[in-house]
C-alpha cells in the first residue's frame, strides 16, 4: 500500500505533490463522498463502515445539527425538525413547494416567497443551509479519512437541474467551506465511473433514477472524450414518488382520506419504502402501520399490484428516453450500452421496462448508489491537478433552453437545450425612449412559448446607458453559460463602449449578500475565525497559482517568452510568494491579480500554441 | 483574445474554405481543439486563465456548430463573400415554393386524423427531406458559380423546410407520448 501524501498547510508547493480532492454525490435520499487514493477511486465510509450518508438533518435548539443516520432516527419522533429530501427544494420557490406539500411535511415560514424557509427548533433554515450541513458532514469525513484539507471538490447534480438548482448547490458548497472545481452532471459522472470509453467508440445511454430526480443522457464516446449529445428527464420524479403512490394505496386501503397528521404520513411513507425494498427480491410483502388510535393497519402488497401502481411513473421515464434519443438524433438500436444508475433502478419493473424499451439488458455492474460519487472523484482528481496530461475530456450540454421575455409575454429562445457548454450568445437591444438610461431583461429557462409556462431565472437591470435619442443606443448583452451550466450576463453599450452595470434579481435562490450573512453566522456558530478562514483560502489559492505557473514555465516558458517577459512574470510570482508567507489576505489577493496581469499575454500565447499543436495533429505530450 | 478571432472558422479548424467537409475529420479536430481550450484543462490555473479558457472553448463550440450544419455552413460561406443580413432579405419571394410549404403544413395538420399517422408522417418527412437536399444542391451549384443571390435564396428556403421538419418531429413526439 502506498503512503498517503499529506500536505501541511504552509508548506511550499513541490512539483508532483498529491492534491487532496473528492467527488460528492449530494443525493435526495443518500449522499456519498469518494476520493482517488493510490490511483483507485473509492467511496469513503464513516467510522461505522457506512458509505451512504442519509441526506437527513435534524435540528435542535442550541445544539449543532445531527446529520445522517442519527438524524434519520429522529424522523418519526420529531418530524418537523428532521429534514429529509431537501434536494427537492433546491432552487425552488415557495409556490413550487406548495405543489410538493404532500411529500414534504414541514412548517414553512411566511416570507417574500422567493426562498422557502423551513421552521425548525434551530431557527429558520433554507434548502441551501440544510444542504450545506450535509456537505459539511461529508467534508469532515473526507478530511479525517484523507488526513488533510480538501483543495477542491466536484459535486454532482442531476443533468436536468436548471440554473437556479445548480446555483443553489454551489451556494451550499460555499457555505460548507468547499471549493467547487466543477458541478458535474450525475449521468456523465456514471459514464466516467464505468470507464465506458475504454470499450471503444459508440453511443451509450445512462438511465439515472434517484430518490427525487430522473435523468437520461445519451453520450458519444471517443478515445477518452465523453460527448453528451442530449439529456432529458424530470427533476421532480424519483424513488420518493414510488413510495408516495404506495403510501396512497395503503391510506386508501385503510380508509383514511389524505391526512394532515404528519407523524402518520411519515409512518406510511416509511412503510411504503420498506415494502418497495422487499419487493425488489420477493413476490409479496406484509405491511403493518400503527394508526393514531393505537391499532394497526395490516395489508399485503403483491409485486403485481406494486407494478401496477408504479407503471405510469416508469412510463414517464421511458417517454423521456424516447424524446432524448430524438433530440440526440439517434435511434435506440444504435445505443451500445444502457447503464443503470440510482437506488431506484433496483426496482425490477424499472429494469424490465428500460430493458424492453432499449431492447437490451441494462448494465448494473457497479453499485448504483456509489457509481456517481466514484465518477465525480475521478474527475476531481483530474481537475485538482493530479493528472495534468490526462486525456479525459467531458463535453456536456445545457439541459433546458434559455430565453428572454419579449413583447406580449412571449419567450425568444437564445440558447437551445442540448447545446454544448460553454456557450455564449450575444443579443443587441436598443432604447425606445429619448434619454433612456436603464432597461430590464427577464431571463427564462424552459421550452414553452409563453413566459408564464417557463421558469423565471432572473431579471437583469442594466443601468448607466449613456442618454441618447430613442433607438440610437446599441446595447450588446452577452449570455454566457459556463462549464458548470451556470448563466452569466454582461452588457455593453457599443457606440460609447460604456460597460452597463447589471443588477441581478434572481427569481429564486439567495442573493450574494444573503450567502455572506449565512457564512458569517455559520462561522460564529462554529466558533471559527472568519479572517483566519479567508486567509487560509487565499493562501491555498496562491499556492495553486504558483504551482500552475511553475508547471507552465517549465514546459514552454523559454519557447513562448522573451527573457525580459519571463523576468517580469517571475518578479510577480516572487511577490506573490512573499505576500503569501507574510499572511495578509488583501495583499495575497492583490499579488494574485498581479501575477494574472503579468502573465496575461503568456496565457493567451499558451492557448494559441495548444491550438496550433492540436491542429498539427500532435498532442503537447508528444513533444516531451 | 485567446483565439485569433480574425481567423475564419475554416482556418481555426485547419480546413480549406469549402462547402464540402468531411464530418469525421471535423469531429476529430473539434475534440482536439476542445482538449486544448476546455475549462477542465485549466481548473487548477488562476482565474484569468480560466476566463480565457471559457472564451476559447465557447468560440470553438460556436465554430463547430456552424461548420457541422450544412445550412449554417452555407450562410457562413456567403458571409465570407459579404452576403448576409445587411444585403439580403431573410425570406424568399418564390411564390411556388411558399405555396408548396403551405400545402405541406396542411398535410401535417391532417396527419393526426389519418388511419396510420406514423406512416403519413414518414411519407411527409421523406418529401420534405428530398426538398431540403434539392435546395442544398441548388445552393452548392450557385455558390460555385458565384451566383450568391440564388445561393442565398436557396438557404432561406431550407430555413422554411427546417421549421417544418421541427414541427413534424414535434407532432411525432406527441403521438408517441399518447400511445398506450
Amino acid at each position: 500500500m502506498a503512503l498517503l501524501q499529506i500536505s501541511e498547510p504552509g508548506m511550499s508547493t513541490a512539483p508532483h505533490q498529491h492534491h487532496l480532492s473528492a467527488g460528492i454525490d449530494l443525493g435526495t435520499t443518500n449522499s456519498l463522498v469518494a476520493s482517488v487514493r493510490s490511483g483507485v477511486a473509492e467511496t469513503l465510509p464513516d467510522e461505522q463502515g457506512c458509505h451512504l450518508l442519509p441526506s437527513v438533518v435534524h435540528y435542535q435548539q442550541g445544539q449543532p445539527p445531527l446529520v445522517g443516520a442519527e438524524a434519520l432516527a429522529k424522523a418519526t419522533v420529531d418530524p418537523f425538525n428532521t429534514i429529509a429530501s431537501i434536494k427537492r427544494l433546491m432552487g425552488r420557490s415557495a409556490s413550487d413547494v406548495k405543489s410538493l406539500a404532500g411529500h414534504l411535511p414541514y412548517h414553512f415560514a411566511e416570507g417574500d416567497g422567493r426562498v422557502p424557509r423551513l421552521v425548525t427548533a434551530a431557527g429558520e433554515k433554507t434548502a441551501v443551509e440544510v444542504s450545506a450541513d450535509i456537505l459539511a458532514a461529508l467534508k469532515a469525513r473526507a478530511e479525517k479519512t484523507l488526513g488533510g484539507e480538501l483543495e477542491g471538490v466536484v459535486i454532482t447534480v442531476p443533468a436536468y437541474f436548471d440554473d437556479a438548482q445548480r446555483q443553489a448547490t454551489k451556494d451550499a458548497a460555499r457555505l460548507a467551506g468547499l471549493k467547487v472545481l466543477r458541478l458535474l452532471n450525475e449521468p456523465t459522472a456514471a459514464a466516467v465511473a464505468y470507464g465506458l470509453e475504454q470499450g471503444g467508440e459508440g453511443l451509450v445511454a445512462i438511465y439515472d433514477l434517484g430518490g427525487g430526480t430522473f435523468d437520461i443522457s445519451i453520450l458519444r464516446l471517443h478515445k477518452g472524450v465523453f460527448e453528451v449529445l442530449a439529456t432529458g428527464g424530470d427533476s421532480a420524479l424519483g424513488g420518493d414518488d414510488l413510495d408516495h403512490v404506495v403510501a396512497e394505496w395503503m391510506l386508501e386501503s385503510a380508509g383514511i382520506e389524505t391526512s394532515d397528521d404528519h407523524h402518520l404520513m411519515r409512518r406510511f411513507m416509511t412503510a411504503a419504502r420498506k415494502a418497495k425494498e422487499v419487493l425488489s427480491g420477493q413476490p409479496s410483502t406484509d405491511i403493518a402501520v400503527e394508526l393514531p388510535d393505537g391499532s394497526n393497519w395490516r395489508g399485503t402488497l403483491t409485486l403485481e399490484k406494486f407494478n401496477e401502481l408504479i407503471a405510469p411513473l416508469i412510463k414517464k421515464t421511458t417517454n423521456a428516453c424516447r424524446r432524448t434519443l430524438r433530440d440526440a438524433g439517434v435511434k435506440k438500436q444504435e445505443v451500445r450500452e444502457v447503464v443503470m444508475v440510482g437506488g431506484s433502478t433496483r426496482v425490477p419493473l424499472v429494469r424490465e421496462m428500460v430493458g424492453t424499451f432499449f431492447g437490451r439488458e441494462p448494465l448494473v455492474d457497479i453499485d448504483p448508489d456509489k457509481v456517481v460519487a466514484v465518477g465525480a472523484a475521478l474527475q476531481a482528481d483530474v481537475l485538482v491537478g493530479n493528472k495534468p496530461e490526462g486525456d479525459m475530456l467531458l463535453l456536456d450540454v445545457i439541459p433546458l433552453s434559455l430565453g428572454i421575455e419579449t413583447m406580449g409575454g412571449l419567450v425568444e429562445k437564445l440558447i437551445s437545450r442540448n447545446t454544448t457548454i460553454p456557450v455564449a450568445r450575444a443579443q443587441e437591444f436598443t432604447t425606445y425612449k429619448d434619454g433612456q438610461t436603464a432597461m430590464a431583461i427577464h431571463v427564462l429557462q424552459g421550452e414553452r412559448e409563453l413566459v408564464a409556462d417557463n421558469r423565471s431565472l432572473a431579471r437583469f437591470e442594466l443601468r448607466g446607458i449613456p442618454p441618447m435619442v430613442a433607438g440610437a443606443a446599441r446595447i450588446k448583452v452577452t449570455f454566457q453559460v459556463d462549464a458548470d451550466g451556470l448563466l452569466n450576463v454582461t452588457a455593453e453599450e457599443e457606440t460609447s463602449g460604456v460597460q452597463a452595470s447589471i443588477e441581478i434579481k434572481p427569481s429564486y435562490g439567495l442573493t450574494d449578500n444573503e450567502i455572506e450573512t449565512m457564512l458569517r453566522d455559520s462561522m460564529e456558530h462554529a466558533h471559527e475565525d472568519m479572517a483566519q478562514r479567508m486567509l487560509r483560502e487565499q493562501q491555498v489559492e496562491a499556492d495553486r497559482v504558483v504551482e500552475a505557473l511553475d508547471a507552465a514555465l517549465a514546459k514552454d516558458g523559454d519557447i513562448l517568452l522573451s527573457a525580459a517577459e519571463k523576468k517580469t512574470i517571475l518578479a510577480a510570482r516572487d511577490a506573490l510568494i512573499a505576500a503569501r508567507n507574510e499572511g495578509d489576505t488583501a495583499a495575497i489577493k492583490a499579488a494574485i491579480k498581479g501575477v494574472e496581469v503579468a502573465a496575461d499575454d503568456y496565457v493567451e500565447r499558451r492557448m494559441n500554441s495548444n491550438i496550433r499543436q492540436a491542429m498539427a495533429g500532435h498532442n503537447v505530450e508528444e513533444f516531451e | 483574445m485567446p483565439i485569433d478571432l480574425s481567423a475564419n472558422h475554416f482556418e481555426l479548424f485547419s480546413l480549406p474554405v469549402s462547402f464540402d467537409i468531411d464530418l469525421n475529420e471535423l469531429g476529430e479536430k473539434y475534440r482536439a481543439l476542445q482538449a486544448a481550450t476546455h475549462p477542465d484543462k485549466f481548473a487548477a490555473s488562476d482565474a484569468q486563465a480560466q476566463r480565457i479558457s471559457v472564451q476559447g472553448a465557447t468560440h470553438v463550440n460556436e465554430v463547430y456548430e456552424t461548420l457541422k450544419d450544412p445550412l449554417r455552413r452555407g450562410f457562413y460561406l456567403l458571409e465570407l463573400e459579404g452576403v448576409g443580413l445587411g444585403t439580403h432579405e431573410y425570406t424568399t419571394s418564390d411564390a411556388m415554393f411558399l405555396m408548396q410549404q403551405l400545402e405541406h403544413r396542411e398535410a401535417l395538420e391532417a396527419v393526426t386524423d389519418s388511419d396510420d399517422p406514423f406512416a403519413a408522417l414518414d411519407a411527409l418527412r421523406d418529401v420534405v427531406t428530398a426538398e431540403e437536399e434539392q435546395q442544398m444542391a441548388v445552393f452548392k451549384a450557385a455558390y460555385a458559380a458565384q451566383d450568391y443571390d440564388t445561393a442565398y435564396d436557396a438557404l432561406t428556403k431550407v430555413m422554411f423546410i427546417r421549421r417544418l421538419q421541427d414541427q413534424i418531429e414535434e407532432t411525432e413526439a406527441h403521438l408517441e407520448d399518447e400511445l398506450d
